[in-house]
């Protein structure tokens, strides 16, 4: 008999330890495992970056993230189980800031989800990121607007910072 | 008529430096639309400090109550507590 799928989110204070993810998906009936961790990096449009300070706001960002979790499920499988990780506060170059594991019974709706959890989470979750550069400056990086203005949404769906 | 009543606005990434707590009390009332809670917070805001330079980043940022962004149309309705979300770049 099938068990019932599983969705774990954590908003934890600092770096995201990534063994805590693959470590929470164990279902047996899952031969696929996909995971996605973004970590700091040391450079950002040609300025060397030191840290980069997260700030989120739980109330909504968990809530948020379950909607989109649902919306994986019914495009690729109840079935599936998620668990979603993010740091906030100063996080280190190096350090992961994000975590995302998708098991699934075979691997191409596990990669599928996976993909879909990290695009949506960056223009949809309320997080937002502060760089501090080697050279003492910082900055908040530009983002997606979550109010309308008459926009439509899916204009908001590639970064703005023109990262890939 | 609607009364209206002290709420707490919770301010975020960028718009949280505009303020000490990173929060701000304005008075509002349900009848209000998300705009005129954004020029309520700009109006704190040039009181506390007459150099304020953060219109163009309020008006980029959404209304909301608990964990649903308000509509620009729609009113704020009755709360307490709203929170201004700046543009969101998590990951």
């Amino acid at each position: 008999m099938a068990t019932s799928s599983m969705t774990k989110i954590e908003i934890t204070a600092g770096a995201v330890e990534t063994s805590l993810i693959h470590e929470s998906l164990h279902n047996p009936e899952h031969g696929g495992q996909a995971f996605f961790f973004g970590a700091v990096r040391n450079l950002n449009h040609g300025r060397k970056v030191k840290a980069v300070s997260y700030d989120c706001y739980a109330q909504m960002a968990v809530p948020e993230l379950n909607r989109i979790i649902a919306e994986a499920r019914a495009k690729w499988g109840d079935y599936l189980d998620f668990v979603v990780y993010h740091g906030t506060g100063r996080i280190e170059v190096g350090q992961f800031s994000v975590g995302i594991g998708v098991s699934s019974p075979h691997r191409d709706e596990a990669f599928q989800a996976c993909r879909y959890v990290i695009e949506e989470l960056k223009v949809r979750v309320p997080i937002w990121k502060q760089e501090h550069y080697i050279d003492g400056d910082s900055e908040w990086l530009k983002g997606h607007e979550l109010c309308q203005h008459g926009k439509v949404h899916e204009n908001h769906r590639h970064d703005s910072s023109g990262r890939p | 008529m609607t009364t209206s009543s002290p709420a707490r606005v919770l301010l975020f990434g960028k718009l949280k430096s505009l303020s000490p707590r990173g929060e701000l009390t304005v008075t509002l009332s349900a009848d209000m639309t998300p705009q005129q809670l954004r020029e309520a917070v700009a109006g704190e805001l040039t009181t506390l400090s007459k150099n304020f330079k953060g219109v163009e980043d309020l008006r980029s940022s959404a209304v909301v109550r608990g964990d649903r962004v308000l509509s620009e149309r729609e009113s704020l309705g009755v709360g307490t507590e709203f929170a201004l979300l700046p543009p969101v770049c998590g990951g």
